[in-house]
This record gives structure tokens, C-alpha cells and sequence, in this order.
């Protein structure tokens, strides 16, 4: 392990480390276009260069290309640095058109930021002089690119090629007609261009869904996982709340992928990066509803609940505990489940209650990140002992069985059965069963002929952990409060058992996490808190080998 | 570097310090000035040649001027094709210390500028008349400059001033500063004149 010394300060880093990279150890951030981590270097911006002093020599060098030695002297902060990255700098604004006002990017450009620290020079070259390039050309369905703003760090083509293996994007023409352009005959399409706007360091890449929608600096952040699929990709979900607008409804503008080595590296799908619409979709639930005819009344959640607990005390007493059936959910968090065992199965002894998940919706699957299981908590239903069968041909079971007329009370949670079942399955179940109560976020077939219908906060309204098919506990924060009456599941799980005498009084999802321990050997080592940021594997499992996320057959690199 | 002045107690004298004699002094100079005022002014109406002009303003007939950098009610402004200056890029809205400006941006694609205002709204009632949303504005887009001194309506809904609104005012010009005078009610100038060689 070569030691060498950054700025002064003594470091010793891992063999093979690039300059950049042994210098983040020290929180030194040395100004780079071009070089991103996840991809192949090719040392195109210049902007990183440092001086390097070896055996008293003292040579100016990119950090980006050079490797971490034994007994390097780095200099990143001296004049000869500041000199050059000045006038590196003046050569990217030469022609860059300066609209910063209309551009997306501002505020979390690399350009801006340099030219804070080291340009603050006068244009030399006159408005009228400017090169001038394509604007506002669409690249793909989801991407605009503004070839003016564009420094050409090839930063995209690389990982539409290295990544996706793609290559749908290239660069094209020589000297001042240098320009990123796409492959001709190709559209920038695959399932992945989203992270294209990210690794952008300018606002040359921007993503139609977010284009002028909020400017960065209103927005906050908060770490989360996306829901999308089994993966559970690490997220920032960026929010804002505070402003008035005509589209004021919206309040996750954005997601953002987060590093996690081990799940999603730097990427996510688009598939992920675009399902936050929903958290914000105009069909929410909101309030709880009884579907009788009534006068107008909105129920509380409690009302409903009580209701519930009555209907269900009435059954079980004429009826008994197997005539209620529980069509639970892969996509409910470890502690929804949690409670949803400790009620229906210790406290009721309920024996129908299963997670189905024949009937979750099968995504696509590739090699990158995309699984074809789309319930983000299979594992830990699994491990929750929510699922008997196993397979999840229980919950199916459950369901045919229900459309038979076997239960007295059909209580879903979350499935929209109206699109998964006929329409004449449908009117079947509602005629045999005497008592549905379904707890939805979003308003379907089902809310409409279902008895109760109570409302549920979705991932990005609460606190919640979830277990991906690696089997990684991972958490999600809390950026903002659910929409109107809406509450997270397993609040909803215990208020119901205090009506029915349950014994539980948990004031956080915290205190439910961290309870999970002590009745399931998986969870036993885990908190909340020792969860961080990357979460931790049940159980205390090894970790998977690291597999680095791109796919097998990539196209070559340069 | 730190000076001491040394001020000296004001010493009354005895037929100050009686108190009333003084304050009868000054009731009398209060009451010249508007005897005096009023004199003239009736004088003038009744059309006799007053020399002196007068010093208050006849209002709302006769309008005060404003100073150019006085504040007013904000107004946006147009380019020479018509399209509003604003581009949307939500400076003034980011600087505005009351946030009482709400921009909602939008796409044009007609081959102007990209970015463009879809809604903007200025709600009056939260506004501090700061000018930071003026000195934020990268295009000289929003003034405040409009003359407007009497902000006055019967309903909260009259303080919201939405885009077509802000920009009813783009064609004023900077030295218009009289509301009296876009209204067609004339401000004598001479007047105003004398007034300022007085």
C-alpha cells in the first residue's frame, strides 16, 4: 500500500488508486470534467491536473490517469495549478453560451463552481464571435441535449457504451465543430439514459420530466431506496414543498440515484427514476371512505377502524377465524408486515393470510439492474414469515378461493385486483363476500366496490426498511408527511389491534424495526441505526461478491 | 480612530422655563404658515394673481412627483417582438425576502429564447417594496418603476397581480412618473418648477 503525501498531509491508500480517488480519502475534491468513477478514464478535460513531485522532481500531471505511488509529494491548491486550470477553463467558456438563467443545471454545474473558484475572468471573445451548435435537440425520449453548453468530457458516450453497451452516442466533427451528437440511426432509448443527465457535469444533458420544473437550489434532499423492483436501488429523493405554484401538488420533483457499491452502484433504471409520479398522482387516496350510501360524511381513520374491528369481531365469534382471509403485500415494508403477522396470525390465528405475488406484475429483467420481480420486500415477507407457501401460490390460492365465496372477510392490502381479475371475478368476489376492507394509496376498481377503504402512505412519505432479493435491509427517510389522512401501514395494523385486544404501542417505525429482532433471528442484529446508509445483510450474511453493474458484453472501451 | 466631542448642556433661560409663553410661540409660527397657505390658495381659486406658489399639493387632482428610483408597483417588460423579457429563470423569485413571487417556467418552442413564464404572480400584500427582485433580474425584465404610489382595492384578490397584468405597463417610459399624467389629468409643471427653485 503506497504512501504518499496529498497537500501536505501523509496518506497510505489501496494499490492502484488514481490520484482523484486517494484524494477524496483526504476530502480534497480535485476539479474534474471527464473522469467519473464508474467509468474508463481517457483523460480528455485537463482539469485535473496537479503537480506531482517524485525522487525531488516536480512535473505538472492529470490526477485522473496518474496512479497513487509510494513517496508522491501532491500538490492540488498551488499557482501553477490555479494558472492552468484558469486558462483550461477560459478554453471551455470560449464559446459557451452563458445562460445560466435558463439553464437546468445551474447551481449544480461544474462549470459554474469552477469558474467560482478559478475562472472569474472577462469573456475574451465577443457575443457575436460564439460558435454556435444545435439547442434544444431532442436525443431521445427522455433526454434534451444543448450541444452548446456541451464540454464534451464524453462522460455519456461512455456509458452508453460501457455501461448499457448501447453506444447510442457519440462525438462527432473536428476542432471548433467538436460535438456530441447521436450515433445516426440511433435515438437515445435505452433503459437507462436517465443516468446520462447525471454523469453530465454541465447542463448540456437535461431530463425532459424534470426540465424547468424547480430550480436546484429550492430543493432538499433525503436519502431513500426506490420501491421499483426487488433491486432496491439507493435513491435521493429531491423535494420541495415550501412554494406555491399552479402545480403546487407536486412535491417529489426528482430522484436521483445514490451510491451504494454493493446494490446499484451510481445508476438506477428509468423505470425507478420516473415511478416517483405516482407519490403525487392526482387519483390518491387521501381520506379514508365508506362506501355506503351516506351523507357526505368523511370518516376518520379511526371511525373506520373501529368499524373494521367490529365487523371482524362479529365473524370471527359466528363464523371463525377462517373465514377471514388477508391478501397481504411484497410491496408493504418489514414492519407492516411485522405487525400484520402479530395481529392476523399470533393474535386472531388467522390462517389465511398470505403475500401473493403470481399476481404482482412481472417486470422486465436485464443483466444491468432491472429484476423481474417487482415486489421490493419479497425477501422480507420471506423472512417475516408472511408467505407459507413460500412461492407466493398461497396468496393466489387466497384470492381463488376468495372469488368461491370461502370467506366472510376479504381484507387487501394494496393489490389492485380490479385490473389483475375479470371484471366478472370481480362482481363474483364483492357478492360473496360480505365484508372487504382494502387499504390502498391509489384510487382503482377495487376502491370503488370495496366496503372500507382506507388510506396508505407511500415509500416517500415515511420511514420504512425493506429487504431486496440480496436479502440487504435498507431504509427509507422521511422527507415529508403523507397526503391527508393517509398513514403508513402498520400504524393502521396496531390501532386495529388495541381494538381488538392486541398488545402492542410502538411510537416510531424505529421502535417496530427494532423490535423485529427479538421474534425473527434474521433481523436480530440489526437497529435502525446500524443500518446506515448502505443497509445491512440479514441475518448477518456475508456480503455478495461485488459484481460491478454493467452489462456482461459491453463494447469495447477506448 | 475614536473622538470625544464634548457637548454642552443647554442652558434655559427663566422665560423659557415659565413653558407657556414658548409654547404660544410656537402655535402662532404653526398657525402663519397655514393662514398664510390658505390665503393663497383661496386667493388662487377666486383667480387672484398669488405670487408666491403654493406649498401643499391639491390631491388627488394634483399628483406628487416621484423620484426615478422611487419603488412602486412592480411591471414587467416586453421585447421588441412582444415576448415578455422574463425568461423564467426564478432570480427574483429566489431573492424575494417575502417570497411573494411565485414564476411557473415553461417550454416555448416557437424558436424564441426556450424558457419562458407560463404564470407569474406578484402577491402585493407580502411585498416589503425591497427592490431585490429588480436587482436580481438578469434582463432587465421586472421595474418598479410604474409611478403607481396608490396601491388601494376593496378585496385581497385586487393585491395579486398576475402575468398579463405586470405586463399592461411594459410600454411606459422611465420618465412618465406621473400617474396624474397618464390619466390625463395635467400636473402643472410650472408649479412643480417653482416649486423645486423654492
Amino acid at each position: 500500500m503506497p504512501w504518499l503525501e496529498i497537500d501536505g498531509k501523509p496518506v497510505e491508500v489501496p494499490a492502484g488508486l488514481n490520484i482523484i480517488e486517494a484524494a477524496r480519502l483526504l476530502n480534497v475534491e480535485i476539479p474534474h470534467y471527464c473522469y467519473h468513477a464508474g467509468l474508463t478514464v481517457v483523460g480528455s478535460c485537463r482539469m485535473c491536473q496537479v503537480e506531482v513531485e517524485v525522487g525531488g522532481r516536480k512535473s505538472v500531471a492529470i490526477a485522473c490517469n496518474t496512479k497513487a505511488a509510494d513517496g508522491m509529494k501532491i500538490t492540488t491548491k498551488s499557482e501553477v495549478v490555479h494558472k492552468l486550470r484558469r486558462s483550461i477553463l477560459e478554453f471551455y467558456l470560449q464559446h459557451h453560451p452563458l445562460d445560466c438563467p435558463i439553464c437546468d443545471d445551474a447551481g449544480e454545474c461544474d462549470l459554474q463552481n469552477y469558474y467560482m473558484e478559478h475562472g472569474l475572468h472577462e469573456s475574451r471573445v465577443a457575443l457575436a464571435e460564439k460558435k454556435h451548435k444545435h439547442k434544444v435537440m431532442d436525443v431521445g425520449p427522455t433526454v434534451v441535449l444543448d450541444s452548446e453548453r456541451c464540454v464534451l468530457c464524453s462522460r455519456c458516450v461512455r456509458f452508453c457504451r460501457e455501461i448499457v453497451g448501447s453506444d447510442e452516442l457519440g462525438i462527432f466533427n473536428h476542432g471548433r465543430d467538436n460535438e456530441l451528437l447521436n450515433v445516426p440511426g440511433k435515438q437515445l432509448d435505452n433503459d437507462y439514459a436517465g443516468n446520462v443527465v447525471d454523469l453530465c457535469p454541465v447542463g448540456a444533458l437535461t431530463d425532459k420530466d424534470f426540465r424547468f420544473k424547480r430550480r436546484v437550489w429550492y430543493m432538499k434532499r433525503t436519502a431513500s431506496v426506490c420501491t421499483g423492483c426487488s433491486r432496491g436501488c439507493n435513491v435521493f429523493v429531491d423535494w420541495e414543498v415550501d412554494r406555491r405554484y399552479k402545480d403546487s401538488v407536486r412535491r417529489v420533483q426528482r430522484l436521483k440515484p445514490r451510491y451504494n457499491r454493493m446494490v446499484n452502484e451510481w445508476w438506477i433504471c428509468d423505470q425507478g427514476r420516473y415511478s416517483y409520479h405516482s407519490v403525487d398522482a392526482p387519483n390518491r387516496v387521501s381520506v379514508p371512505r365508506v362506501n355506503v350510501q351516506g351523507n357526505g360524511h368523511v370518516p376518520t381513520v379511526d371511525e373506520v377502524l373501529t368499524r373494521a374491528a367490529a365487523r371482524i369481531e362479529q365473524t370471527m365469534e359466528k363464523h371463525g377465524a377462517d373465514s377471514i382471509a388477508v391478501i397481504g403485500s411484497a410491496a408493504s415494508s418489514n414492519e407492516d408486515l411485522f405487525l400484520l403477522n402479530r395481529l392476523f396470525v399470533d393474535k386472531l390465528k388467522v390462517q389465511n393470510v398470505d403475500v401473493t405475488f403470481g399476481f404482482e406484475k412481472k417486470g422486465k429483467e436485464d443483466e444491468i439492474l432491472k429484476r423481474a420481480d417487482l415486489a421490493p420486500n419479497r425477501r422480507g415477507a420471506l423472512e417475516l414469515k408472511i408467505a407459507p407457501s413460500g412461492d407466493g401460490q398461497g396468496g393466489d390460492d387466497l384470492i381463488s378461493a376468495a372469488i368461491e365465496g370461502e370467506f366472510e372477510i376479504v381484507i387487501v392490502i394494496r393489490h389492485d385486483l380490479s385490473t389483475l381479475l375479470s371484471e366478472k371475478e370481480l362482481a363474483k368476489l364483492r357478492k360473496n363476500t360480505s365484508y372487504i376492507l382494502y387499504l390502498a394509496s391509489h384510487e382503482n376498481g377495487l376502491t370503488e366496490i370495496a366496503d372500507d377503504v382506507l388510506p396508505l402512505a407511500m415509500w416517500a412519505e415515511r420511514e420504512a426498511t425493506y429487504t431486496n432479493f440480496q436479502g440487504r435491509v435498507q431504509k427509507t427517510n422521511i422527507p415529508f408527511t403523507p397526503r391527508g389522512l393517509a398513514v403508513p401501514e402498520w400504524e393502521l395494523w396496531q390501532t386495529l389491534g388495541a381494538k381488538l385486544g392486541m398488545k402492542a404501542s410502538y411510537e416510531s417505525t424505529r421502535d417496530v424495526f427494532n423490535a423485529l429482532g427479538t421474534s425473527f433471528d434474521g433481523f436480530k442484529d440489526l437497529t435502525w441505526d446500524s443500518l446506515g446508509a448502505g443497509g445491512k445483510m440479514l441475518g448477518n450474511a456475508p456480503e455478495p461478491a461485488y459484481r460491478r453493474v454493467q452489462t456482461s458484453r459491453p463494447l469495447p472501451a477506448y | 480612530m475614536i473622538t470625544v466631542r464634548q457637548v454642552r448642556e443647554v442652558k434655559l433661560s427663566t422665560w423659557q422655563k415659565t413653558y407657556y409663553p414658548e409654547l404660544l410661540r410656537g402655535l402662532w409660527v404653526t398657525s402663519r404658515h397655514f393662514f398664510q397657505n390658505f390665503n393663497r390658495f383661496v386667493g388662487r381659486a377666486v383667480g387672484l394673481k398669488v405670487k408666491r406658489p403654493l406649498v401643499t399639493f391639491q390631491y388627488p387632482e394634483e399628483r406628487r412627483p416621484v423620484a426615478p428610483r422611487w419603488r412602486g408597483r412592480h411591471r414587467l417588460m416586453l421585447r421588441p417582438d412582444g415576448a415578455p423579457r422574463c425568461v423564467a429563470c426564478m432570480m427574483c423569485e429566489t431573492a424575494c425576502p417575502d417570497k411573494c413571487i411565485y414564476i411557473t417556467a415553461g417550454e416555448s418552442l416557437d424558436g424564441r429564447i426556450e424558457k419562458y413564464p407560463v404564470s407569474f404572480e406578484i402577491d402585493l400584500l407580502r411585498c416589503c417594496f425591497c427592490g431585490l427582485c429588480v436587482e436580481a433580474c438578469p434582463e432587465d425584465a421586472i421595474r418598479m418603476d410604474s409611478g403607481y404610489i396608490d396601491l388601494g382595492g376593496y378585496t385581497r384578490a385586487e393585491f395579486y397581480m398576475d402575468r398579463e397584468f405586470l405586463l399592461k405597463d411594459s410600454a411606459l417610459t422611465t420618465h412618465a412618473q406621473f400617474r396624474g399624467e397618464l390619466d390625463g389629468v395635467v400636473v402643472t409643471r410650472v408649479d412643480l418648477l417653482a416649486q423645486a427653485k423654492h
